[in-house]
């Protein structure tokens, strides 16, 4: 850039201050909104991916050909290559047992694993603690008579345990009919030390879902891993839409965000017609005028943009505060995305106005017809 | 004066009047789309929600105690209890009859399926039923009275319906009397695929049924085998017996007025509260209706599907709402940017007009009328765009067809559009003008 038209540049862009600043806030609005957009869209469906599993496991995972899985196997699940698609899981063993003259299905399980993945269980009382505390599905405890606090014992077939209730379950579900105790309180009673009969498992849904049951399948060959469809079903089908739908309402705002940038950015050239013409009229050349103010368009697409960038960012984690109580991880798509809206929509705009009146007669445009 | 100025005005330019009418018009269509989105979002979530099995159970009063493990379900003969088929169709007749989506019976016992234990399910697999006429008028305690449209005289349900998700090889059974869906971990454990006949023994009496499909979902169904619930009524001795329903209905996420309503019971609530309760979709309330309908009967949400599918619509709603509100802001400051163009381009005009001799009150008048009249043509043209827009993002969007507008929504939202884009209109040319008219006529005259 040659000392003139530097001149020039920094000369028009401090003269007209005022102009400056409102192109410049235009763009870095398009752009802000539009780094938002983007953000949201990819954003939200990770934060909702994981949303969606606080509500049950979508993983189960039964013994192929044995009777039990082996509770020593589940180290696998804590494997470095598995920790990363596992968001949590809970391993179980049912088995019959009389209370109170009744069969019931006595259920052991650990409580600290299950209640991360059993957020929608409602129960009144508390979640059992010690050795011999145990949950109760309200229809098995009014079958068998039961209130918070009782005690009562529990038969299989020579042994025996006595257990307390600490907490009454509803969920809607089969575990209404059970009794939850600590897996190994049972696993004592059953004499069935170490063993199991299922796991759930809760992994994130979507395409990695099938590559996580693939890497389960080789990594635990003893134990078949089963989708759980309603669930994953469910989850795919809903984050597809949501993912659809954002994309549209993405290019929507790009579009209108575009459109107010070209508003704003041909107002702000065509102030300026005088100025061009004189120029060419003092003997400009029709190329360097045009470098001229295409530079000015590139300073402030470049500072627009970059304050969009930043005030994009903050917009999306405000609504993702808002909507998720936490961030979201911003997309690193959004930003170049952003900052090219900024810079070429005004780039461009610029050069097709200034096109337009370089075009014509500068005799013509100084006598303002 | 005024009348025929502003007609030549805008008819001479007409190019320009054309472009901020459609670019009004293009930020009107953007908000009454996603006004209407926005306000029909969740309840089109919740219907593709319903296609994910069902949210309600409804079990008979006295619910015997079950001992379902590993696929395998018995209950103490003494503590049987059951409903009647018959009186399924009631369903829909209850207020909210026309948001119960499907529902499905079941009937089980465990049998011999060649020489192995399983449990044998019966139930309707796709079945058109017929609905009687429902109560037509709600009266309620405050002397109001609420009217339902009447059902359209049948029903097609069926697990077929209920259960979208389950992977069926094969087909689903018709509804001829010998054919069964088998689940995929039974029938490979008894090596038997499709077409093939299996024997079903009973206490003793024995049938063979030919396999229709397997079915696959993750769960416990896979160890069933599933048949029509007349052959399994008339297998078990149960005639027109039936265990459970399974119900899936389009509820609104619960609020605190629901809460209210299942911790003190709707009984006690104050009658206005009591009418709103009642006649609003909460899980509560259509459980309650359907208690009423169904004498003997008790409704249990399903908690893990509900409670899954409320906080996530009512995240999806707060979602929508932002993302919407900042789509319409965008696309507000587009059309002010355009007004701003459009009133610059025209200071010329505004100085001879000064020149003149009219003061800036009727200037200020001119203009402004004339961002009005374009703001409500590119309103009136918005609205309409928008209509048809949100029908198109809603077909991409959703399975299921175009959105239901109702009336009551429309009328709210075309005054709103109009609003917003006549607002946009005056605001977009009233800065521009405004600083128009403190040039000297004579500078903005000569083109500086």
């Amino acid at each position: 850039m040659s000392e003139m038209t530097r001149r020039i540049v920094f000369g028009s862009l401090r003269r007209r201050r005022g102009r400056v600043v409102v192109a410049i806030c235009a763009i870095a609005l398009g752009a802000s909104l539009v780094v938002a957009a983007l953000n949201l869209r990819y954003g939200i469906k990770e934060r909702l991916a994981r949303e969606l599993r606080s509500y049950g496991a979508n993983l189960v995972l039964v013994p192929r050909t044995e009777p039990f899985l082996k509770e020593s196997d589940l180290v696998i699940l804590e494997d470095k290559r598995l920790k990363d698609r596992i968001i949590g899981y809970a391993p179980f063993i049912h088995k019959v047992a009389k209370v109170g003259g009744k069969d019931v299905v006595l259920v052991g399980a650990r409580f600290s694993q299950l209640s991360k993945i059993s957020q929608w269980w409602q129960i009144e009382g508390r979640w059992p603690e010690k050795e011999n505390e145990a949950l109760i599905g309200t229809n098995a405890a009014s079958k068998l008579g039961l209130r918070l606090g009782d005690r009562f014992s529990a038969v299989h077939k020579i042994s025996q345990l006595s257990l307390s209730v600490t907490g009454l379950l509803h969920t809607g579900g089969a575990e209404e009919h059970q009794v939850l105790v600590r897996l190994e309180t049972l696993q004592r009673l059953t004499l069935l030390d170490g063993f199991l009969t299922s796991v759930l498992v809760s992994s994130p849904a979507g395409k990695e879902l099938e590559e996580t049951v693939a890497i389960l399948q080789k990594a635990w060959p003893q134990a078949e891993a089963r989708t759980l469809l309603q669930v994953a079903r469910a989850e795919e089908a809903i984050l597809a839409r949501l993912e659809i739908f954002l994309t549209l309402v993405s290019l929507l705002i790009l579009t209108a965000a575009g459109l107010s940038v070209y508003a704003t950015m041909s107002t702000a050239a065509l102030e300026r017609k005088v100025e061009m013409a004189l120029m060419r009229a003092l003997g400009g050349e029709e190329r360097r005028v045009a470098w001229i103010f295409a530079s000015e368009a590139l300073g402030m697409g470049l500072i627009g943009g970059i304050l969009g960038c930043a005030a994009g960012l903050l917009l999306s984690e405000i609504i993702g505060l808002s909507v998720f109580g936490s961030f979201i991880f911003p997309s690193l798509l959004s930003l170049p995305i952003g900052l090219a809206l900024g810079v070429g929509i005004s780039l461009f705009c610029s050069l097709w106005v200034v096109r337009r009146i370089l075009a014509l007669q500068p005799a013509v445009v100084l006598r303002g017809e | 004066m005024l009348g025929c100025l502003l007609a030549k005005s805008l008819w001479r330019g007409k190019a320009r009047t054309v472009l901020v009418v459609l670019s009004v018009a293009t930020a009107s269509t953007l908000v009454s789309a996603f006004l209407n989105i926005a306000f029909t979002v969740t309840e089109e979530m919740a219907k593709e929600l319903r296609s994910f099995g069902a949210n309600i159970l409804l079990v008979p009063k006295s619910e015997p105690l079950e001992i379902a493990i590993g696929g395998l379900r018995f209950v103490s003969p003494e503590e049987s209890a059951y409903l009647e088929e018959a009186e399924l169709p009631r369903l829909r007749t209850i207020f909210w009859r026309h948001n119960i989506a499907a529902f499905a019976p079941f009937l089980s016992r465990m049998v011999e399926v060649e020489g192995e234990q399983a449990l044998l399910v019966g139930t309707w697999f796709d079945r058109e039923i017929p609905i009687p006429e429902g109560k037509r008028f709600f009266a309620f305690a405050n002397g109001s009275r609420r009217e339902v449209a009447p059902d359209k005289g049948t029903f097609h349900t069926g697990l077929k319906n209920l259960s979208r998700w389950w992977q069926v090889e094969g087909q689903w059974p018709r509804e001829d009397k010998d054919g069964v869906l088998i689940g995929n971990e039974l029938a490979r454990r008894l090596k038997v695929g499709i077409n093939d006949r299996i024997r079903v023994a009973v206490e003793g009496k024995s049938v063979f049924l030919s396999v229709r499909g397997i079915a696959r979902t993750g769960g416990d169904e896979e160890k069933q085998i599933f048949v029509h619930l007349k052959l399994a009524q008339e297998l078990f001795k149960l005639p027109g017996k039936i265990e459970r329903v399974q119900v899936s209905t389009l509820v609104t996420p619960d609020n605190a007025l629901a809460a209210r309503a299942s911790r003190i019971g709707p009984a006690n609530l104050p009658p206005e509260e009591y009418e709103t309760w009642y006649c609003t979709p909460y899980l509560g309330s259509v459980i309650y209706q359907i208690e009423e309908a169904i004498p003997n009967t008790k409704g249990k949400a399903i908690r893990q599907v509900s409670e899954a599918e409320g906080a996530f619509l009512g995240k999806m709603r707060l979602t929508f709402i932002l993302v919407v509100a900042v789509a319409v802001l965008v696309a507000l400051l587009a059309v002010m940017a355009t007004m701003v163009t459009a009133i610059f381009e025209r200071r010329q005009e505004i100085g001879l007009m000064k020149a003149l001799g009219a003061d800036a009150k009727q200037l200020g008048l001119l203009f402004l009328l004339e961002a009005g009249l374009t703001g409500m043509g590119g309103g009136i043209v918005g609205y309409f765009g928008g209509l048809t827009l949100a029908q198109l993002l809603s077909v991409r969007t959703f399975s299921l067809g175009g959105l239901g507008f109702s009336l009551s929504l429309q009328a709210a939202i075309f005054p709103i559009t109009l609003l917003a884009a006549v607002a946009v209109a005056l605001l977009g040319s009233f800065f521009p003008a405004k600083e128009a008219m403190r040039l000297e006529p004579v500078k903005t005259l000569r083109g500086i």
